[in-house]
């Protein structure tokens, strides 16, 4: 059994113990001969929990939510904390191993969210009869809100205090996330209670039943989208044994850059954006094969046909379709310099598009570090890592050196020196 | 790409123009209450999941809010809704050319006239609905939406892409009937469900529906993004073998067009679409300084420029989804007579796919510029591809081939 600090332990309690006072207080209300449908919902909530489905921008989800949105609509906050606490403890303790404390407080937070949401509900007048966005769709809405908020407040709590890292700042950034992916399950929600309500509670088990269809919907997408990049990753590969930097420079870039465009927290969008950008940023090189790359340090700014593979990259990358132009300006623009004196054009500072400093970056780094780059002289990381710094500010944008050294310090980006035709990994 | 010339679809796009007109003027003649103004929101947003299926037809949700308009609002107002969404949808959801749109316009303007007139017939209402008349004339007037729509988008595939209507109807065909029928049971449900609970019902159920649609959706994109990620490295490897221009993205759909004229399975047609934009990947093995002479190679240099299919094969072979096409690649430059490298492959021996590219490739060179030699005209190219029937190439493939040269 893990030593866990101790103010982790009496936030545990803690929890355990206010959803115990809430269920207490909230209890008269719970309607005890609707007991059939409450025991529907225990089951479905405790398969559901079990049963998570993939999350199309990574990780998992299960669909609890709508179930315990419906939940406290319909039955009430007591019903809620109740039903959906224990129903919630008891799929947890099947699907991954009964351990007290954690089943325990498990429970008790999602008996609380749900708890809470429901009073919010009731108390600014929600009621599943006769809908109207007054007296339904509002209060629905609030209550999950409330019901999210308070969740990701124990969340954010537990790991706050097991990881001692600022309260306030990891429940806020979770929040933001997941207000996005719950608006479309709100409304969900809202439709199934309104059919449980006016047509039959068995309406919910035909929703369970899609769910299958659903995972399977998105493992497919998810098995694709792997498979794609796996496609342009070898190709770049292949292309990339074309250069004098050597196999692999191109995914070295973009791991580089990934790296630090984590770092520096950029939506998942962004993300991909730089990803392709960082694979395909030499693209433009493929027809100038004769030409001698970039020297160890610093392109030289007078050699028109480096100039000339940002142009071709640029015209080449603008065809592709989502964020086509994105990608294109970025390969158009990561020789730029952040004091002007890059190319082709010259910009400024922050005219630069953020992921041409991001890729600008990664590949002087990547350039640096690759053995037999073709002036001879090869820098080692800790020296490479040296000029960056020296020109933050003239070459690179501070903000993204900082990015990238802390990326370095956290093993976001590994170290070590690469040798041509050698694939890391 | 659209044929956009084709007398089929320009008339298809006048008529969506005249319909689009007709049912602004009938929306502005009748009084449009608020849900009516909900349901035109609704059908656009609805246009918002665009499924793209392969081959090239979509699916959206707009179906399921124009039935539910026939039944709640009436005909004028459905109308509108049907293709005020498609513009919407094709123009600035999708981002089609104008030309383009105004045929999606009429593709959804001429289903939906259609339903409206069947539905205006049997005098098919929401209240009427319970009653066994009432779902009769519900299911004739989906009956009669679905199958003009399956219909025009067939005739469109075909007139576009050159695919045939039987490949169609087994291919996207089969996903259309479902959606479509989905569409329309569910439909009928939440235009029932909104007399007894009110206006939030079709709101809520068209987010619902759209949430369910989503992962669809997601694939489709992932899949075009794949063919276009393709291109744009094919597009790199024209630079190095000096192209000026898409003959890389020229040679895929010359191939993709003799294939379904030969009558090729989609899976087959796939295939053969990755490996007409990588045949030339090998080239990035091969000097550039060999690739662009000006003038004959020598025996080294022949040599070393004749490894590019094998390379290409050996790029491709380790990934997933590249592996199936590399056959194709290695076996691009073989003879029909057997004369070819680099396994001297003779007749049928080798893929139908790599004959079809080789066709393909050795056309759309011939009528572009080279650093060895300018562009000829389509007819020499021809002539000259007709010259080579038997020894190198094969003369089914030359023959489906000039079956769709003019489309090209």
């Amino acid at each position: 059994m893990r030593r866990f600090p101790r103010d982790f332990e009496i936030v545990v309690l803690a929890t355990i113990l206010a959803a115990s006072v809430l269920l207490w207080y909230l209890s008269p209300e719970i309607k005890w001969e609707n007991w059939l449908e409450l025991l529907l919902f225990v089951a479905l909530i405790g398969a559901a929990s079990m049963f998570p489905i993939p999350d199309p921008r990574g990780g998992y989800i299960t669909v609890t939510p709508i179930l315990f949105y419906v939940l406290f609509s319909i039955h009430g906050p007591g019903a809620g904390i109740l039903i959906a606490g224990s129903a919630y403890a008891v799929g947890g303790a099947i699907s991954r191993g009964w351990v007290p404390w954690r089943t325990l407080f498990s429970g008790a937070q999602i008996g609380i969210s749900v708890g809470l949401a429901g009073v919010a509900f009731r108390a600014v007048g929600g009621s599943v009869i006769s809908p109207s966005i007054r007296s339904f769709l509002l209060p629905f809405i609030l209550g999950a809100l409330v019901h999210q908020a308070s969740n990701n407040f124990f969340v954010a709590l537990f790991f706050s205090r097991l990881r001692r890292q600022p309260l306030l700042a990891t429940w806020l950034s979770d929040l933001k996330d997941l207000l996005w992916s719950n608006s479309l399950v709100v409304s969900s929600a809202a439709l199934f209670a309104i059919l449980y309500v006016s047509v039959h509670p068995a309406i919910l088990l035909l929703y369970l039943t899609s769910l299958p269809l659903q995972k399977w919907a998105l493992q497919l997408y998810l098995q694709q989208k792997r498979l794609y990049w796996q496609a342009i990753d070898s190709l770049v590969v292949a292309i990339d044994a074309d250069f004098p930097e050597g196999r692999g420079h191109s995914k070295q870039v973009a791991e580089v850059a990934m790296g630090i465009a984590k770092e520096l927290n950029l939506p998942e969008g962004e993300l991909e954006v730089i990803e392709m950008s960082a694979l395909l940023h030499d693209v433009g090189m493929i027809g100038l094969d004769d030409y001698v790359a970039e020297t160890s340090k610093l392109p030289s700014l007078d050699d028109s046909r480096l100039h000339a593979h940002v142009r071709l990259g640029n015209e080449v990358a603008r065809q592709l379709p989502r964020r086509g132009q994105d990608i294109a300006e970025i390969i158009l623009s990561h020789h730029e310099r952040y004091d002007g004196s890059g190319y082709p054009q010259g910009l400024i500072g922050v005219d630069i598009p953020l992921g041409a400093r991001i890729v600008g970056l990664a590949e002087a780094y990547e350039t640096m570090i690759a053995s037999g780059s073709v002036s001879g002289s090869r820098v080692s990381p800790a020296q490479a890592v040296a000029i960056i710094k020296e020109q933050s500010g003239t070459v690179f944008d501070p903000v993204v050196v900082r990015a990238f050294l802390s990326a370095l310090e956290e093993g976001g980006i590994a170290q070590g020196s690469r040798v041509i035709g050698e694939a890391t990994t | 790409m659209e044929g956009a010339r084709s007398p089929v679809l320009v008339g298809l796009s006048v008529l969506g123009i005249c319909i689009f007109g007709a049912s602004v003027g009938f929306v502005a003649a009748t009084s449009v209450d608020y849900l009516g103004m909900l349901l035109i929101a609704l059908a656009v947003l609805a246009g918002w999941v665009r499924i793209e299926l392969d081959p090239p037809s979509s699916l959206d949700l707009i179906p399921f809010v124009v039935f539910m308009t026939i039944l709640l609002a009436g005909p004028p107002i459905a109308l509108f809704a049907a293709v005020f969404s498609a513009l919407v949808s094709s123009r600035f959801f999708a981002g089609n050319p104008w030309h383009v749109v105004a045929t999606d316009v009429g593709e959804e303007g001429l289903a939906t006239l259609a339903a409206v007139f069947v539905a205006t017939g049997t005098q098919l209402t929401a209240e009427a609905l319970p009653s066994t008349e009432g779902l009769l004339a519900f299911l004739q007037t989906a009956v009669v939406y679905s199958v003009l729509r399956l219909t025009l988008a067939a005739i469109r595939s075909n007139v576009a892409e050159g695919i045939g209507i039987l490949s169609f109807a087994r291919n996207a065909g089969k996903y259309m009937v479902g959606h479509l029928a989905l569409l329309a049971t569910f439909a009928t449900i939440f235009a029932l469900l909104y007399g007894k609970v009110g206006y939030l019902v079709p709101p809520l159920a068209t987010i619902a529906l759209i949430e369910f649609y989503i992962p669809g959706k997601l694939i489709g994109e992932q899949r075009n993004s794949l063919f276009a990620n393709l291109a744009v490295i094919a597009q790199a490897i024209d630079l190095k073998d000096a192209y000026t221009g898409t003959h890389l993205r020229s040679v895929e759909t010359i191939a993709v067009r003799t294939a379904r004229a030969m009558r090729l399975s989609e899976a087959d047609v796939r295939r053969i679409r990755i490996g007409a934009l990588m045949h030339d990947i090998g080239k990035v093995g091969v000097s550039g300084r060999i690739i662009r002479k000006p003038a004959a190679l020598d025996p080294t240099e022949l040599a070393a420029m004749r490894r590019h299919p094998v390379i290409g094969a050996e790029i491709m072979q380790p990934v997933e989804l590249l592996s199936d096409a590399a056959a194709i690649v290695r076996h691009h430059h073989e003879h029909y007579d057997g004369s070819g490298y680099p396994d001297g492959l003779k007749g049928e021996e080798r893929r139908i796919g790599s004959r079809i590219i080789m066709v393909a490739d050795a056309f759309h060179a011939i009528i572009s510029d080279r650093p060895y030699r300018p562009r000829r005209p389509k007819d020499e190219a021809l002539r000259e591809l007709r010259r080579g029937a038997g020894s190198q190439f094969d003369p089914k493939v030359l023959q489906a081939f000039e079956s769709v040269i003019e489309t090209v």
